[in-house]
C-alpha cells in the first residue's frame, strides 16, 4: 500500500491544503460576525438557509484563498527558471 | 540546478514505506493512554450531557446561538471567539517554547485517533510481526476476513465520530432518531460522512503523512524552539559506538557505547525515523522511543535515559534556563488575556442594544417647531428570562424621548425592534451633529443595563 509522491502532488497539496485550513477559520469568523441572511435578502440567493449559505461561503473562501496560494507558487519560482526547465524537460 | 531540485524533491517525497509501529509500554505510553481516554471521553461524551432541558454544549448555527453549559453566546459575543482563538494560539506558542511538540505527542486529534485505530489494528491483526506477515502474504480468505474486520471496525468508529461531530451542531438525540429513520437533512448527512471519512482516511491510512506533509504546525513550530526547549534526543556521547553484545559484558572493555543497536527505538516510531540520527522535523515528540530504549536499558542493567527528554543546552553540558524571556513574555500575555476574558465573561450583561438611525431623513421639524430624529432600536435579550425594560436618552439638555409602545418587553432569547424618536428645541442645539446616548435597563433587574451611543442631527449651527 505504498504511494508515490511526486512534485505534482506536492504542488497540488501546497495550493489546495493551506487555503482550506485558512478558509475554515475565515468562515467561522465571518459567519459568527455577519448573519448571511440579511446580506443575501435582496439577491438571487435569498432562498438559501443559513447552513447552506455558510457552506457555500466556505467554498467561496476556499476558491479565493486557493487563487492566492496558486499565485504564491507561481511567484516562488525565480524568474527565468521557466525557460530553463522547459529546455531541460 | 534542475538535478539538485529533483534530488531534493525525491528525498522529500520518497516512496512511502508502510510503517508498522511496534507497541510500547512505559511511563510515557501510560501518559498518552491517559490523554487518549480523557480526550476521547470528552469528545464522544460531551454532546450527550444535558443541562436543564437542553444539550449542555450545542453550537446552533441556524439560530446563531452557542450554548456552552450555563452560558449562551450570541453573534454579538464575537469578541470571545476571537479571544479564544488568540489564547489557543498563544498557549500553543508557550507550550512549544517550553516543552517542544507536547501537543503533537499527546493531545493532537491526529495522534489520539491514530492511537485508537492502532489499538483496533492490534486487536484484529496481532502484533507488529504478525501485521507485517499478513501484509506480505497473498490474498487468502483468512486475510480477507481479517482485513475486512479491521476496516469494518474502523469505518464503524469513523461514522460514530462523524455522528458525534454533527451532534455538536444539531441536538444529538434528535439527530440520532433521524439517522435511525434515515431522515437526516442533506447537510447533516454530508458533514457526517465527510467527517467520518476524514477520520478513517487520516487515522487509518495517512497517519504520519498528515504530520509530515499536511500539518501547518509541524512546519512553523521550529520557529518557537530554542536551545532550552525540551526535545527528545539520543545521547550520542553515551551511546556511540553502537553495537550488539552479550549481556553482562562491560561495554567499555569491548570498546562500545551503551547503544546495543537493537533498533527497537526505530520500530516503535510512528513516523518511522531513527532518533539516533539527531533531531528531525518528522519527530512528533511522542516519546515512544524513550519508553522503548528505557526498557532495553533496564534489561541490560544500564542506567536509563540513553534516549530521553532533554534540551540542546543540557546535551552540550550547559545550564538549562526554564524561565527565559520568550517563555515569560508568552506566559504574561497568556495570563493577562485569560484574566481579561474571564472577567469579562463573569461581568457580561446578557442584553444588547443596537441603534440604527433612520437613513431616509437627516432630521425633521415637528409642528411644534422641535427638531426630531428617528431611530430603530434592536433589543436583544440573551438571558434565559423574559424582561421588561425602561429606556431613556441623554447627552443633550432637554432631550425628549418618544416611543410608540407603552412598555418594552422582550421574551427570553429573543430580539425585538422598536422605533424611537428624539426631540429637542433647536435653541438647545449647539452643533449640527451631536452625540446622544440610549440607556436600556431591565425593570426587574437593575444589573441588566446597557448604554449605546448614537448621533443626533439638526440644522447646521445654532440659530
Ligand atoms: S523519534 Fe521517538 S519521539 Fe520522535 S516520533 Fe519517533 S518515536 Fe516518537
Ligand atoms: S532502543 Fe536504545 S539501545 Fe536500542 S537501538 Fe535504540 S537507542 Fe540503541
Amino acid at each position: 500500500m505504498s504511494r508515490e509522491y511526486g512534485p505534482k502532488s506536492q504542488l497540488r497539496l501546497a495550493v489546495l491544503w493551506p487555503p482550506f485550513l485558512v478558509s475554515g477559520v475565515a468562515t467561522v469568523l465571518a459567519f459568527v460576525m455577519f448573519d448571511p441572511l440579511p446580506l443575501l435578502a435582496n439577491t438571487d440567493l435569498a432562498a438559501l438557509s443559513r447552513l447552506q449559505a455558510d457552506s457555500i461561503g466556505l467554498f467561496w473562501f476556499w476558491l479565493i484563498t486557493t487563487a492566492s496560494s496558486w499565485l504564491t507558487c507561481c511567484f516562488q519560482r525565480p524568474p527565468g527558471q521557466r525557460e530553463h526547465t522547459a529546455v531541460n524537460a | 540546478m534542475t538535478s539538485s531540485i529533483e534530488h531534493f524533491e525525491q528525498a522529500l517525497y520518497a516512496k512511502r514505506e508502510k510503517i508498522f509501529p511496534r507497541q510500547v509500554h512505559g511511563l510515557f505510553a501510560r501518559w498518552r493512554l491517559l490523554g487518549v481516554i480523557v480526550l476521547m471521553g470528552i469528545y464522544y461524551g460531551l454532546p450527550w450531557v444535558t443541562l436543564g432541558d437542553r444539550q449542555a454544549v450545542l453550537f446552533d448555527l441556524p439560530a446563531r446561538k452557542f450554548y456552552i453549559f450555563g452560558l449562551t453566546f450570541w453573534p454579538q459575543d464575537f469578541i470571545y471567539l476571537t479571544s479564544l482563538l488568540i489564547i489557543a494560539a498563544l498557549a500553543l506558542f508557550f507550550f512549544t517554547a517550553l516543552a517542544g511538540r507536547l501537543w503533537c505527542g499527546y493531545a493532537c486529534p491526529q495522534t489520539v485517533w491514530t492511537e485508537v485505530f492502532l489499538w483496533i489494528e492490534r486487536k484484529v491483526e496481532g502484533n507488529r510481526a504478525q501485521q507485517m506477515k499478513l501484509d506480505k502474504s497473498p490474498w487468502t480468505a483468512r486475510k480477507l476476513l481479517i482485513r475486512g474486520t479491521k476496516h469494518f471496525l474502523w469505518i464503524a468508529l469513523s461514522l460514530w465520530t462523524g455522528y458525534t461531530f454533527v451532534g455538536y451542531f444539531t441536538p444529538i438525540r434528535e439527530f440520532g432518531l433521524a439517522v435511525l429513520n434515515l431522515s437526516t437533512g442533506p447537510w447533516e448527512t454530508f458533514w457526517l460522512i465527510f467527517y467520518g471519512f476524514a477520520t478513517y482516511g487520516n487515522a487509518g491510512w495517512l497517519r504520519e503523512q498528515v504530520c509530515i506533509y499536511m500539518c501547518p504546525y509541524a512546519r512553523f513550530q521550529s520557529a518557537m524552539f530554542d536551545k532550552d526547549t525540551l526535545i527528545i534526543s539520543y545521547d550520542a556521547d553515551r551511546g556511540e559506538p553502537r553495537g550488539s553484545r552479550k549481556r553482562g559484558i562491560d561495554p567499555k572493555s569491548a570498546g562500545l557505547g551503551d547503544c546495543i543497536d537493537c533498533t527497537l527505538c526505530v520500530q516503535v516510531c510512528p513516523t518511522g525515523i531513527d532518533i539516533r540520527n539527531g533531531l528531525q522535523y518528522e519527530c512528533i515528540g511522542c516519546s515512544a522511543c524513550v519508553d522503548a530504549c528505557d526498557e532495553v536499558m533496564d534489561k541490560m542493567e544500564y542506567s536509563r535515559g540513553l534516549v530521553r527528554y532533554t534540551t540542546e543546552n543540557a546535551l552540550e553540558g550547559r545550564p538549562a534556563h526554564v524561565l527565559r524571556p520568550r517563555v515569560l513574555i508568552y506566559a504574561t500575555i497568556l495570563v493577562g488575556l485569560l484574566g481579561a476574558v474571564g472577567y469579562s465573561i463573569a461581568s457580561r450583561v446578557p442584553i444588547g442594544l443596537d441603534v440604527i438611525r433612520d437613513r431616509n431623513a437627516l432630521y425633521r421639524e415637528t409642528a411644534e417647531g422641535l427638531v426630531e430624529n428617528v431611530y430603530t432600536l434592536k433589543l436583544i435579550n440573551m438571558d434565559d428570562h423574559h424582561h421588561r425594560f425602561r429606556l431613556s436618552a441623554s447627552g443633550l439638555e432637554d432631550l425628549t424621548l418618544k416611543l410608540d409602545h407603552e412598555s418594552i418587553e422582550v421574551p427570553a432569547g429573543q430580539v425585538r425592534e422598536f422605533s424611537a424618536r428624539l426631540q429637542i428645541d433647536p435653541v438647545d442645539l449647539k452643533k449640527a451633529s451631536n452625540e446622544v446616548f440610549f440607556e436600556l435597563e431591565a425593570i426587574n433587574n437593575v444589573a441588566l443595563k446597557v448604554r449605546e451611543s448614537a448621533r443626533f442631527l439638526g440644522p447646521t449651527g445654532s440659530r
